[in-house]
């Protein structure tokens, strides 16, 4: 247990120390500042304000604020929204990325396992044709066109659907779709090719020639080693869609965290840049480790080395 | 066995085995967010207010930036401010200064000190409002340590300036409450905009013990739900001193996606969408068009190019004059903007202007094409030492739009290349006010109805809002003069010559006057589309 800790925590500790020291550097050497507006404002009242934020410190004294913010948990107001704290924009938004990624996550995993093993069974024939077009649509289309395409479709001509905002279950739809198009698509194609490498192997046929039943071979012991880099892949992908994709979000009016991510930074909003990348910092590494975790449970052979 | 079989066998078990998982997950999803499919769609989109309550459902693009008038700034919270709060005057529906919470004003008559009679009213939580409370949001506002953007328009009053500033104490500052129902203004000149700036939301009261969550308004309409970054509604206030003459029972806020929220117009669930709270997408504006279904509202606002006076080949002032004739403002707004802009001929907006005529001539090409090789001659060069001349502009789709076309009009006109460089927003803000540009866009709108708004911005070189280079003597003094001429006549005309010599220098070349662009549900009316970029809703209705 000691060298888990060892060998996976403590360089992701280190890990997160980096990117909020990055983050930092790289948001102060940005050009502007969250008071830029068009309509310019009087030096005097520039320089109240800053003052008031805490902008005209030195870069180290608000270099050790925000980490000092960071470990007591509180990020800071918000400069942009005067009436928000980093801490309420996360704790407002999250839950709502947390439920509609949830959703694009496990849609993503049924179709996108379901299309894989079939493509597998039919390689080159014309399901596998099909699956495979479909796919490739899926990967190369951006998520807001085809959020923008449900839309129309779906909700606009059919009215299936609510065309936007947040509510209920049938607000959540069209961009859990939109949302794990991708994700599903990537899935598929990663389990194809490590399903259809698995099947040739030694121990699959010795397997058939002890006489199990194809379904058991294939789920038992065939998926259970090409389902390896798919968990790896979970990881970054649930840190990705868990806390919220700016453009879905966007395009059907959902308050989640997504756009925080993208509005900061075109605000310099710099308590709020903070905040959400060491949200999703904590969030990716928590998730990597968990990946981490499922790899020991799922290879026998990494079990060994790490209790042993 | 075949493969197919084995496909659907396959099939069958992953049916199973996952479908059981998947029926309790859906069914506690739909519980989970309170089974809001089965809702009627009417009452999903009313949240909160009943069938038959006349409520309107505005689309905005950005959360507001604050609830607080001190704090606010956007330009689309003003007409939230608007709904809340009320302030000594408000524009009437002509938009003329009319009384509000005083119902008297008077006016010394050297038209220094103002002397405002408060009438009895209340804030929406049933507290009385006196002129305390004016006293005690003002105190805060002049703070030097209080982050009020817009403290900047109290420095007509006497003291006000030094006492934000640090240099001067609150006690000498010219406002005073002799009694609960009385307020005095002293101003350091004569201003005939004052009554106007005592409409505007920086000069709101606030209750003492105003929060963030929990807005106390004085408006006609009060907070009734607020989801950050989603939706924000306000229902009737029925503590307001005039709330006989409000009819909307509630006014609904979304935050919607500008392709978004078109889409839930032509659908029938959002009745307003663009200015002011929004924007609507430049590519849309055409075909709104041609449905008959776009609205215009003149603004108070110019769209300009900044000119870098300072360092060549700009701080030849033919040069300006060139490239200022050269462009064709009637083009640019027909056949490119297409939003029923106005071409610029003159800095001050017609709606503020006391009289409009034009400074210079659009497209006047022979004219630009003398001047250009007058300053060539001066500046002893020809046109192919000409240094590379850049236009800075934000990633914007209409700035976009406006670059190609100057650079294509430049080009014809006087047969110079612009080099056109598109910046990240802060990135060109940040540019142009180091002043490392040739030519920049920009643009102004007015906080008050008055020219000096527009004049006085490029007083001093120095100025946060000149960024030029550019000062005049005369110009300056003209503008003094001005401040403290009392004849109303008199001053306009005074204004008018700084404005001649502001045009014939050219330090800002003006393109086109802005317009408002919108949408809105034919039912609606006695909406008052202020030019200062705000809607005023107190007296809307839905009519048959």
């Amino acid at each position: 247990m000691v060298s888990f800790v060892c060998t996976y925590l403590l360089p992701r500790l280190l890990a997160l120390w980096v990117v909020i020291t990055l983050t930092f550097v790289v948001m102060k050497v940005l050009p502007g500042d969250p008071f830029n507006e068009e309509q310019a404002l009087p030096a005097s009242i520039q320089k109240a304000l800053n003052a008031h934020y805490g902008l005209d410190d030195p870069v180290f004294v608000q270099y050790t604020r925000y980490i000092q913010g960071i470990f007591s948990g509180n990020l800071g107001p918000s400069f942009r929204y005067k009436d928000l704290t980093v801490n309420q924009i996360i704790q407002d938004g999250f839950p709502i990325s947390f439920l509609l990624g949830l959703e694009a996550l496990c849609i993503a995993i049924m179709m996108g396992g379901a299309a894989g093993i079939l493509s597998t069974l039919y390689a080159k024939r014309w399901p596998d044709l099909i699956l495979f077009g479909c796919l490739t649509l899926a990967v190369s289309v951006p998520s807001f066109i085809l959020g923008a395409l449900f839309q129309y479709v779906f909700a606009l001509k059919w009215g299936l659907f609510p065309i936007a905002r947040w509510g209920s279950f049938s607000h959540t739809v069209l961009p859990a779709l939109a949302l794990s198009a991708l994700p599903a698509a990537f899935i598929a194609r990663l389990i194809r090719a490590n399903l259809s490498e698995v099947l040739k192997q030694d121990y699959i046929r010795t397997a058939r020639v002890k006489g199990l039943s194809e379904w058991r071979v294939l789920f038992v012991h065939a998926l259970r080693n090409a389902v390896l880099p798919v968990v790896t892949y979970l990881g970054p992908l649930s840190a990705n869609v868990l806390v919220g994709s700016f453009v879905v979000e966007k395009i059907f009016a959902i308050p989640g965290l997504g756009q925080s991510f993208i509005n900061s930074v075109l605000n310099r909003d710099y308590t709020v840049i903070m905040g959400t990348t060491v949200f999703y910092s904590v969030v990716l590494l928590t998730l990597l480790t968990l990946v981490d975790v499922a790899y020991v449970c799922i290879d026998p052979r990494l079990r060994r080395r790490v209790f042993a | 066995m075949s493969k197919k079989k084995l496909a659907i066998k396959l099939l069958r078990a992953v049916w199973f085995a996952f479908m059981k998982k998947i029926i309790r997950a859906i069914l506690c999803l739909a519980l989970f967010l309170g089974l809001g499919a089965c809702k009627s769609r009417h009452t999903a989109e009313k949240s909160g207010f009943g069938d038959d309550d006349q409520v309107l459902r505005i689309s905005c693009t950005e959360e507001f930036d604050s609830l607080d008038p001190r704090k606010a700034r956007s330009l689309s919270t003003v007409t939230l401010l608007h709904m809340l709060y009320e302030g000594l005057m408000r524009l009437d529906f002509h938009g003329n200064p009319a009384p509000a919470l005083a119902s008297e004003m008077k006016v010394s008559p050297d038209k220094k000190t103002y002397t405002f009679k408060l009438r009895s009213s209340q804030w929406s939580n049933g507290d009385p409002l006196t002129s305390a409370d004016f006293i005690r949001t003002w105190k805060t506002v002049l703070d030097p340590q209080f982050p009020a953007p817009n403290a900047y328009q109290f420095y007509l009053i006497k003291g006000a300036r030094a006492a934000k500033e640090g240099t001067g104490k609150w006690e000498d500052v010219g406002i005073s409450a002799p009694d609960s129902n009385t307020l005095i203004i002293e101003l350091n000149e004569p201003a005939p905009y004052f009554p106007e700036l005592a409409c505007a939301h920086f000069f709101y009261p606030v209750h003492a013990s105003q929060t963030a969550e929990s807005p106390i308004g004085n408006g006609p309409f009060t907070l009734f739900n607020l989801q950050h970054h989603y939706e924000l509604s306000v229902k009737k206030n029925p503590l307001y001193w005039d709330a006989n003459e409000v009819r909307l029972d509630g006014v609904i806020m979304q935050i919607l996606d500008e392709h978004t929220a078109l889409r839930l117009f032509e659908n029938g669930e959002v009745d307003w969408v663009g200015s002011p709270l929004a924007k609507l997408p430049s590519d849309a504006i055409p075909a709104l068009k041609g449905q008959h279904l776009l609205r215009t509202a003149n603004a108070a606002g110019v769209h300009w190019l900044r000119t870098q006076t300072l360092s060549p080949p700009f701080n030849n002032e033919k040069m300006r004059k060139a490239f200022a004739l050269a462009i064709d403002r009637k083009a640019l707004v027909e056949l490119v903007l297409k939003g029923s802009q106005k071409p610029a001929e003159g800095i001050v907006p017609p709606t503020i202007a006391a009289r409009s005529h034009p400074y210079f001539e659009d497209a006047d090409i022979p004219a630009a094409w003398n001047a250009f090789q007058e300053a060539l001659k001066e500046m002893d060069l020809s046109i192919d030492d000409l240094p590379e001349i850049v236009y800075c502009y934000p990633t914007d789709d209409r700035a976009h739009k406006t670059a190609q076309a100057l650079q294509q009009q430049w080009f014809k006109a006087l047969g110079v290349t612009v080099k056109l460089n598109r910046m990240e927003w802060q990135l060109f803000s940040q540019t142009v006010k180091q002043g490392n540009f040739q030519l920049a866009s920009g643009s102004w709108f007015a906080d008050f109805r008055d020219p000096i708004n527009f004049l006085d911005l490029f007083k001093e070189k120095g100025q946060t809002t000149n960024l030029t280079g550019w000062e005049n003597p005369d110009y300056a003094a003209l503008l003094n003069q001005s401040s403290q001429e009392s004849d109303p006549v008199k001053r306009m005309e005074l204004l008018h010559k700084a404005e001649g010599i502001l045009l014939a220098e050219m330090p800002v070349i003006p393109l086109y006057f802005a317009v408002y662009n919108y949408v809105k549900d034919d039912n609606l009316l006695g909406v008052y589309f202020s030019d200062l970029g705000y809607v005023d809703f107190k007296y809307a209705f839905f009519g048959d």
